[in-house]
């Protein structure tokens, strides 16, 4: 007992329960505005046409793929006290975080909404037509129909932020009890050639995915189980 | 309801009707070997294709009014009961659970109520898919090929819900079918197409007797009659 | 065949030892400072061309340095922490510590931050009383180490002043972070006038305090105890340290800046090995 609570002396010590709550406060809200952005872009490139489409959806498959540190960078220089945005004072926070994390995850929930609505929505719209359903009734039922698919981009996009450590060690700053995350904690400690914490941080990051993991289990339960085909 | 004048183009396919009129309270027959184009026009008038020129008089009818029973019916990722109760829910109908349980009993699936809808096997699903398209009593019912996938038992159930519905509600119907064997003792009037062109509509005697070539051929195929 | 095949493996293995003897790799941990200033870089083909040896380094904080030596990680440490040093030499992972070069911490800050000064301590005092902004490395780095000493030296916990940021990271990364957030830091003067001159963004940031006695910053270089770790590089770790300690290179490292920064970055005070 008394060793579990020298442990968490310990944990406490070097800032690990703050850098939990950082990691997680900047996951969700991210992930809140990544998803309004994602999905809506996701469907309305779906089902409007227009000049350069291709092209957009390009770029954001391109976007998909972009290293995290290198949209660190940009919006480091962009928020610097220097650049364009520097008068709202955003480097160096958890805003700044988010602003970074929202800029990597909406490519990729906007592109995987994107590519199951282009797969699915056309028959779902199809049937809502044919049972007699409104624009908006039409819209909503493209919407419920794809939630497991869009649970899924969701948290992969949460998957995402809370793992991520280039752009927040950039933008965030790493700075103690205010934006160290758990990542970037880990990547600290190591440096200091301290283990035993960073393990620690380590086996929560990966309990986070661990739940993750079964969530999305969860929600695609009934698509693997017996599907007629 | 009357088509007429109507062009469509879709790919290389085109269809052409001069004139079709689905006449108030009878049940109608769309009759033409694969690919004439019999499950277009339906999506047309349910508006899922669009149509370059011509005319759809839907006298009087509402979107609401109109319900299509698709080939391959789209289950909800839901159980059976939201599939069967979507189109109340579309038109914010009352739902009425004694009549849904009628007709899932009807078709002995009353026990898959609560089972994901699309675990059930397909000719389940076409049962499920034809008591979603009768539940919100609309006036004008398409059921594309949805009885050809039924086993006999369960394809006289749906034809004696169809004619039931028909005495009870006289809605207007519209059944897509490749054999006229299987539905020639409840349909009034035969639209018979070919390759994307509305041939003749008649009755079953005109059908037999019609000088048409395809049409003969066509009768000739079908030949129980 | 099979005998063909035992020779063949039996010229294998002899050969893996004469492989091994012929490393020409040196694996070096070393301190941020010494790489950000890019006197590594440099360093690294003049000791190629004169002894024949790669030069292979790993910058982290003086700390992270000290534990890759410990784990017979490198072959040779070459940082700046005087206490720690003479520890790891004490508790047998090091061979002997040499003297090589020392430069000198300052501290920097905005404009009007506080007046120029020569007494750290007073200085430091004025930002923890002030409750100015105020950067600190926190990453157990060498220059983290001195702060830390400094503070004590004076009986103040800087983390009580509100404004007091631990950033976590290198010197270069923390400046930039002084920067932006209008904070004082102490930093080596190396970095300091690198960032000040090279950096994309230059830093708008001017000397505060420097030349104080407590600012010195003395560099030493550790051969890894081959009798503890038997597989280091202990040839090539010795070359290194005639050569760095050697007229020529001391002479190349009190040169090294000079041309850009009008000042040296580090003042060479090796004795001769």
């Amino acid at each position: 007992m008394e060793m579990v609570f020298e442990f968490f002396e310990l944990l406490s010590g070097v800032g690990a329960f703050h850098a939990i709550y950082v990691t997680l406060l900047m996951g969700f809200v991210s992930t809140f505005i990544a998803t309004c952005f994602g999905i809506t872009f996701g469907l309305l490139l779906e089902k409007y046409h227009f000049p350069f489409k291709n092209a957009v959806l390009r770029v954001n498959k391109t976007l998909m793929g972009v290293p995290p540190v290198v949209i660190g960078l940009v919006v480091y220089m962009l928020v610097m006290r220097r650049g364009p945005l520097g008068a709202f004072g955003l480097l160096f926070t958890i805003p700044g975080m988010i602003i970074a994390q929202v800029l990597i995850i909406t490519p990729i929930i906007t592109g995987m909404v994107h590519t199951v609505a282009q797969k699915q929505a056309p028959q779902m719209r199809a049937f809502a037509k044919s049972m007699g359903a409104n624009e908006k009734q039409t819209f909503w039922l493209v919407i419920r129909e794809l939630r497991s698919e869009m649970y899924f981009a969701v948290i992969t996009g949460f998957g995402r932020s809370i793992s991520e450590v280039g752009s927040v060690m950039l933008v965030g700053g790493n700075i103690k009890g205010a934006t160290r995350t758990m990542t970037t904690s880990i990547s600290l400690l190591k440096s200091q050639g301290i283990f035993t914490e960073g393990i620690f941080l380590g086996v929560i990051l990966l309990l986070i995915s661990f739940i993750l993991q079964l969530l999305v289990e969860y929600f695609r339960k009934e698509e693997t189980f017996n599907e007629n085909f | 309801m009357k088509i007429s004048n109507l062009q469509a183009k879709l790919g290389d396919f085109t269809l052409n009707i001069d004139s079709v009129a689905f006449a108030k309270h009878k049940i109608h027959a769309l009759i033409g070997s694969n690919g004439c184009g019999k499950s277009t026009i339906a999506k047309i008038i349910m508006g899922i294709l669009p149509y370059q020129q011509g005319e759809i008089d839907f006298e009087g009818l509402e979107t609401h009014d109109i319900i299509l029973a698709s080939q391959k019916p789209y289950m909800l990722h839901d159980t059976v009961w939201e599939n069967i109760v979507y189109p109340l829910k579309v038109r914010k109908q009352e739902i009425c659970e004694q009549d849904a349980d009628t007709y899932l009993n009807e078709f002995g699936i009353l026990a898959k109520k609560f089972d994901y809808a699309r675990q059930l096997s397909s000719g389940q699903q076409q049962k499920v898919s034809l008591i979603r398209t009768v539940i919100a009593k609309p006036k004008f019912i398409i059921i594309d090929e949805s009885l050809s996938n039924l086993d006999i038992e369960s394809m006289n159930i749906a034809k004696n819900m169809i004619r039931r519905f028909h005495a009870e509600y006289g809605a207007t119907f519209v059944l897509i079918s490749h054999q006229v064997a299987s539905i020639a003792d409840m349909v009034d009037e035969y639209h018979f197409f070919d390759q994307g062109r509305h041939i003749l509509s008649c009755d079953l005697a005109g059908l037999k007797q019609s000088s048409n070539e395809k049409v003969k051929y066509y009768m000739q195929l079908q030949s129980v009659l | 065949m099979k005998k063909l095949l035992l020779s063949l493996a039996m010229a294998v293995l002899c050969a893996m030892p004469a492989m091994a003897a012929e490393n020409t790799v040196l694996k070096m941990a070393t301190t941020t400072s010494t790489a950000d200033t890019g006197l590594l870089d440099y360093l690294t083909p003049l000791f190629k061309a004169d002894t024949g040896y790669d030069l292979e380094y790993v910058s982290v904080g003086t700390g992270a340095a000290i534990k890759h030596g410990e784990n017979g990680d490198v072959d040779i440490l070459l940082v700046h922490a005087k206490k720690s040093e003479e520890k790891f030499v004490a508790d047998g992972f090091g061979v002997e510590r040499f003297e090589v070069m020392y430069n000198d911490f300052i501290v920097v800050g905005p404009k009007d931050y506080l007046p120029y000064s020569q007494d750290v301590k007073a200085t430091l005092k004025q930002v923890f009383d002030k409750k100015l902004n105020w950067v600190c490395r926190g990453d157990d780095s060498g220059t983290d180490k001195k702060e830390k000493g400094i503070w004590k030296s004076i009986n103040i916990n800087p983390a009580e002043n509100p404004n007091y940021k631990e950033s976590g990271s290198g010197m270069g990364a923390s400046l930039s972070m002084a920067d932006e957030l209008r904070a004082g830091i102490l930093s080596d003067r190396g970095t300091f006038l690198k960032m000040k001159n090279d950096a994309t963004v230059k830093l708008d940031l001017d000397i505060i305090c420097e030349k104080a006695p407590d600012l010195l910053n003395q560099y030493g270089v550790i051969a890894v105890n081959p009798a503890k770790y038997p597989h280091v590089n202990n040839k090539a770790a010795n070359a290194f340290i005639e050569w760095i300690t050697s007229d020529k290179i001391q002479k190349v490292i009190a040169d090294f800046g000079v041309d850009k920064y009008g000042q040296g970055l580090f003042v060479p005070n090796a004795k001769k090995k």
